[in-house]
């Protein structure tokens, strides 16, 4: 057996050092459709001209590639792939149909070592399966508890808790994004994140797990809306660029997340050029693109459709009654305005001496604060700081009359020349709504393209400062108008203030929905050249990959598409080949394609191949059943045996410190809540910022939420200790377990934090520690902070 | 020990990035050479962001025709930028030379303008896109949307620190630059090579930094660690050769240090009262501040953001700029002055950039109230730089006759992080991360280093 596994490997390795080559040094000119269909091994003998062109040309035969030789090793990785054949034919190892499941784990993956006891292998049980540490060992120790115990903690909604936040990382599960001004919240989110958890502790098929995600507004019965929210909730980029830019990247999102997280295919990389390494073209990743452009942002209200209309409606009386109420303070500001330019001069002679004699006391004071700072530049002003008196002042009170006149003539101006322009704008192709009714066109910052009239500087300067910015003595803010109301104006204003007020005060909070994705209007995308949105090429029809449906154009083209792609996606074996994979990976804290999100050429190959291919095939058989794999697999000797250390990431190991200290609401499912000492429910529950990673996660490597996460990565900083030594959630969590512990003593403590009794020295130690003043809250905090901790064998 | 990290599984790159911080190796490898492509001429980086968009004619790229022909219709109608734009408009303010090198800067800088012997005026960058985020996302990140590295991030993973006592890219803004956090980002690096980010609104170091603050008394944190370390050694030797486990204890003794040293570092109340004074008592003034104390301890990279959100954004009057330079001139010009007193100069870059500069053209849409400023302008802007190996005293490039376009030695951003880059020590082609299929760089697929800014 093994020198096969020798010669294949020999071979794929061949085969891929020359990809490389033919990719990096032929790819520009023999772009990749040509190269799949480069037959280097067909009828006429080209070995000779082949040989020759790569090493440098001659008699007659050009040198390959034009310009810059080969280097010696490249020469060689092309001579020795094209000893061995040449072949390019060969699908590549993760395409390949799925063979069916023969054998066992154990049988591929050669378990070594001994068994691991009891205690070790329940903390590894309880960890692995429910990201939960166990406070005791299990009476049942007799035979077949292994069995019981996984059943268990399968059975348990914490597994689902556990499992769901892997895929979260998939996922790149976000509460927010950024709107290019702002942060725009998801308040709903959370509830894709429980659709997540739930439907991993139902166990529901993972291709139905995918199919929901993607398509669930599709299928007969549509019970799995709350899947959606993979791609209700984004990444949208709403302004951050331009529109067709911004569109364009939110696709290139859902492209991303589709065929990396799913299917371990880096198709993201065609999307400025042809694929450098696997065999996709720019029109494959267009061709896929096009689904996610005939797809939109979908609100599902989750309560009867009545409800909702009735509170869009009472939300669009109220944005109404808003907009009245602010005309109205609006045009009344405007009059006071004018009004009050007319005895200008009085409140500035007024500030003169001081005295406010019958005038407005809320203005003499603007005037007088106004005045009283002459360094500040004043256009216009000058002549009055010089000489205060009536004749400077009645000068600028002329003068400020007729820039308002002026103003308000440019005003005028202005609305027509925005009217005629915006009557030959040209009108957006389509609109496109995103989350929270922000509508995408293709007017971008509009009126900024249309040239208007303006004051000169100086005059604008004193306008402004006398009656429009902060301080002006002219200004007349919202709240500040009612004050210089009376009569039928007052009444005027009372009543559209109560109507708003009234409106506001019935509106009740918003209904509960889902962020999910809908049908829009089928559309085949251009290729964008060079990845330029606004520099479209062909039009390419929505289809799948041509390598990965045999070459033959596979059409996506009811609707959308989606749901085709959902059943095409799930029927690839990679999808299971991909799963599977991460599986392992979370089991056994390295992966068997050391690369779970890029089973390409670039990608790493399997170091198990027959092992991966084995439960990927069992996984089909078993109807994508994960808990089953899963247990399988917990099963095996190759689990129960390894010498396995792997680090709690940062959820189960604030979990298990809150498990320790006996604070922990084990609540399942609901809204999120911002992680501090306070929160005492399981870190999955806290809130996830997309525009803003929570430091203290950030901080224990939970992945940015901007794109799918390949897998984690573990760091060992000294930023990590500091939150050992001085953070509130450790002083929370310390001060809980002391207290229990100081009750429980030593041996019944290590019982319920490790399952096992303190050793002598253990013992020694901790005496020592109070001998010297320690105190039960120190010592906990110090057994927090252990390796044995946050390492579990 | 090579940084290249092309065709090497990412596993290793990381570990080995990440014994880099942990076992603190950066120090003596850059001293010796080993870590970097080339004997570096900068071991840090201040970076200094106008953030908003800082134009160009009205401070380093004076343009006596566009005096000349002030308000006139530019020749060949006026740019193509954001929103639309009028005529020529002269700058409001007067151009001096007061260094010997004769490199003039707008008066709005009389302090800066003294010290252009010690810096190079690039006057020919450009960028991709006029609009805020994509430009910011391209100097820090090297493209225009989000989900790239930062230059910081790269940095880290590259060279990684000099002092593991402190983070080793700190950022500094009093408030948040638009974008934010993603500015400053590590992406698909590990997530410890993001920067640090300060709102330095507060002078007070323990409410800078998180969990800097000792909760209990010296005393008391010495007992339990000592505790701590008798525990974590029983429980190695029962596992040993696990460097997982050796570099967490050894991560702890360094938290303990951390806490006396990182509130020492960030405590500006530390400089005399005639220092603070010289630097400016203001927020931006206290950046720099920090940023040479910083900087001093080994700190690889700071980031200054000038202000909240965008002020050098002057659509509606370009006189702004005069109030807000009046902030920037003292902070920098005593940065550089102080860096050089120091010993420092020669091996810190200083950069006084921008995401783009501003239209010669008055602009004059409708989304401004009143008509003196410029529109955004991604075809031409100036950056300067400092010390760490810049040839001081000089311009590089051009714009054409009206300051809009960079039309001589053009200068891609790109090319201004290939050179950041190369003066740190490292090739850009070579500074590699393999995620996603294939590997990335800062540079993308561009960027040529701009050697004739660099001394010999």
């Amino acid at each position: 057996m093994l020198p096969v596994i020798a010669l294949f490997s020999l071979l794929a390795a061949s085969e891929d050092e020359a990809r490389k080559v033919l990719s990096s040094r032929c790819g520009a000119c023999h772009r990749q459709d040509a190269l799949s269909t480069l037959k280097l091994d067909s009828g006429r003998d080209i070995k000779p001209v082949f040989l020759k062109a790569i090493s440098g040309g001659g008699d007659g035969v050009k040198s390959m590639p034009p310009g810059k030789k080969l280097t010696p090793q490249e020469q060689s990785a092309l001579q020795s792939w094209f000893n061995s054949g040449a072949k390019l034919s060969t699908p590549h190892w993760s395409w390949q149909p799925l063979k069916p499941a023969v054998g066992s784990i154990d049988e591929y993956a050669k378990p070594s070592g001994t068994p691991v006891d009891r205690r070790t292998l329940t903390r590894r049980l309880h960890f692995d399966i429910t990201g939960l540490p166990p406070t005791s060992l299990d009476k049942d120790n007799s035979p077949g508890w292994q069995t019981r115990l996984i059943d268990k903690l399968l059975a348990s909604p914490h597994y689902g808790e556990h499992w769901g936040r892997h895929w979260l990382d998939v996922a790149r599960y976000g509460e927010d994004d950024f709107s290019g001004t702002a942060v725009q919240p998801y308040p709903n989110a959370w509830r894709y994140r429980d659709w997540v958890i739930n439907a991993t502790n139902r166990n529901l098929p993972y291709n139905q797990f995918l199919t929901a995600q993607l398509a669930a507004d599709l299928t007969p019965n549509k019970t799995e809306l709350g899947g959606l929210g993979l791609t209700g909730l984004g990444p949208w980029y709403y302004g951050i660029s331009q529109p067709p830019q911004a569109r364009a990247d939110e696709r290139h999102d859902r492209v991303d997340m589709v065929t990396r997280g799913m299917l371990g295919v880096t198709l993201a990389c065609a999307r400025c050029h042809d694929h450098k390494y696997d065999p996709f073209t720019q029109k494959d990743y267009y061709a896929l693109s096009g689904v996610f452009a005939s797809t939109a942002y979908k609100e599902y209200p989750l309560v009867p459709e009545a409800e909702a209309t009735k509170w869009q409606a009472d939300k669009k009386a109220l944005d109404e009654a808003e907009k009245k109420l602010n005309k109205f303070l609006d045009d009344q500001a405007n009059r006071l305005r004018e009004v009050h330019a007319k005895d200008m001069w009085r409140y500035m002679v007024a500030t003169i001496k001081s005295d406010p004699v019958d005038l407005n006391l809320e203005l003499f004071n603007r005037w007088c604060n106004y005045l009283s700072r002459p360094e500040e530049f004043h256009p216009y002003l000058k002549d009055w700081f010089a000489n205060p008196s009536e004749q400077t002042a009645r000068t600028f009170e002329k003068l400020m009359i007729e820039i308002s006149a002026e103003k308000k003539q440019l005003d005028a101006d202005n609305k027509l020349i925005l009217e005629a322009a915006e009557k030959v704008a040209v009108k957006p192709k389509r609109t496109i709504v995103l989350p929270g009714g922000y509508r995408s066109e293709e007017d971008f910052n509009p009126g900024a393209d249309v040239a208007i009239k303006s004051l000169p500087r100086d005059r604008f300067v004193a306008y402004n400062r006398t009656f429009i910015e902060g301080g002006a003595p002219l200004r007349f803010p919202a709240d500040l108008v009612p004050k210089f109301l009376n009569g039928p104006l007052k009444a005027e204003y009372d009543s559209l203030k109560a109507t708003r007020d009234q409106l506001k005060k019935q509106l009740p909070p918003k209904y509960a929905y889902i962020d999910g994705i809908g049908e829009f209007e089928p559309w085949d995308l251009n290729i964008d050249k060079r990845g330029n949105p606004e520099d479209l090429g062909e039009i390419v029809p929505r289809r799948f990959p041509l390598v990965l449906s045999n070459n033959q154009p596979l059409l996506f083209n009811q609707g959308s598409g989606r749901l085709q792609l959902a059943e095409t996606v799930t029927n690839h074996p990679l999808a299971a080949r991909v799963a599977v994979n991460r599986i392992w990976l979370h089991l056994f804290g390295e992966a068997i394609v050391k690369t779970p999100s890029n089973f390409g050429l670039a990608g790493d190959r399997p170091t198990n191949p027959q092992l991966l291919e084995y439960l990927a095939a069992r996984f089909v058989a078993l109807n994508y059943d994960q808990k089953a794999l899963i247990k399988e697999i917990l099963l095996s000797e190759t689990y129960q045996r390894s010498n396995l250390r792997k680090r709690l990431s940062a959820e189960p190991l604030r979990d298990a410190m809150l498990t320790a200290s006996g604070r922990l609401d084990a609540t399942i499912g609901g809204p999120s809540a911002e992680l501090n000492d306070k929160l005492r429910r399981r870190t999955v529950y806290a809130k996830t910022g997309r525009f803003e990673a929570n430091e203290t996660l950030a901080l224990f490597d939970v992945p940015n939420a901007a794109v799918t996460c390949e897998q984690r990565v573990s760091t060992n900083v000294p930023l990590q200790k500091l939150f050992y030594l001085n953070s509130e959630i450790i002083a929370a969590e310390a001060e809980a377990l002391g207290q229990r512990l100081r009750k429980l003593g030593l041996n019944k403590g290590y019982q319920l934090l490790f399952q096992r009794n303190p050793t002598t020295s253990e013992k020694q130690a901790a005496k020592q520690f109070f001998k010297d003043g320690g105190t039960w809250p120190q010592y906990a905090q110090v057994l927090l902070s252990t390796n044995e901790f946050a390492y579990v064998d | 020990m090579s940084i290249s990290t092309a065709n090497i599984h990412p596993r290793w790159s990381r570990r080995e990035a990440l014994q880099r911080l942990a076992g603190g190796l950066g120090l003596t490898a850059i001293a010796n050479g080993a870590t970097t492509h080339h004997t570096p001429k900068a071991k840090r980086l201040i970076y200094i962001v106008l953030n908003g968009g800082m134009s160009q004619v009205d401070t380093f790229d004076p343009k006596p025709m566009l005096t000349k022909y002030n308000g006139q219709p530019m020749p060949g109608g006026p740019p193509k930028t954001e929103r639309v734009t009028g005529t020529l408009m002269k700058s409001p303010f007067e151009f001096v030379r007061n260094s010997s090198c004769g490199t003039e800067v707008s008066e709005i800088f009389p302090r800066l303008s003294t010290l252009m012997d010690d810096c190079c005026v690039i006057r020919s960058m450009h960028t991709d896109v006029p609009n805020h985020e994509p430009s910011l996302f391209m100097i820090n990140c090297g493209a225009i949307q989000p989900g790239r590295p930062s230059l910081g991030s790269w940095l880290m993973y590259g060279l990684g620190t000099e002092n593991k006592n402190l983070p080793g890219f700190v950022v500094l803004c009093p408030g948040v630059p638009v974008v934010g956090p993603p500015l400053w980002s590590s992406a698909f690096l590990p997530a410890v090579f993001q920067g640090t980010f300060l709102k330095n609104e507060s002078e007070d170091p323990y409410k800078l930094i998180r969990h800097i603050k000792p909760q209990s008394s010296e005393a008391a944190q010495r007992r339990q660690l000592s505790l701590l370390d008798k525990l974590n050694k029983e429980h190695l030797a029962a596992r040993p050769n696990d460097t997982q486990l050796e570099a967490s204890i050894s991560a702890m003794e360094t938290a303990f240090r951390m806490q006396t040293e990182a509130p020492d570092a960030f405590d500006v109340r530390k400089e005399s009262e005639a220092t603070r004074e010289r630097y400016g008592d203001n927020d931006f003034g206290r950046s720099c501040l920090l940023a040479r104390r910083l900087v001093e301890r080994g700190v690889r990279m700071v980031q200054i953001y000038y202000g909240n959100s965008q002020p050098w954004d002057n659509h509606a009057d370009i006189l702004v700029h005069k109030r807000l330079a009046t902030k920037t001139d003292p902070g920098v010009a005593s940065l550089i002055e102080d860096l050089k007193s120091k010993g420092l100069f020669e091996d810190t870059l200083i950069v006084l950039g921008t995401e783009f500069g501003r239209t010669p053209s008055v602009e004059t849409g409708a989304t401004v109230n009143v008509q003196n400023g410029r529109d955004h302008n991604s075809y031409g802007f100036s950056v300067v730089l400092a010390g760490g190996g810049i040839k001081g005293g000089t311009t590089y490039g051009a714009t054409d006759d009206f300051g809009f376009r960079a039309v001589d030695k053009r200068c891609y951003n790109h090319d201004l992080n290939a050179t950041i880059l190369h003066l740190m020590g490292i090739d850009h082609t070579k500074l590699t991360y393999n995620y996603s299929g294939r590997d990335f760089r800062l540079t993308d697929v561009a960027g040529s280093v701009v050697h004739d800014i660099i001394k010999p």
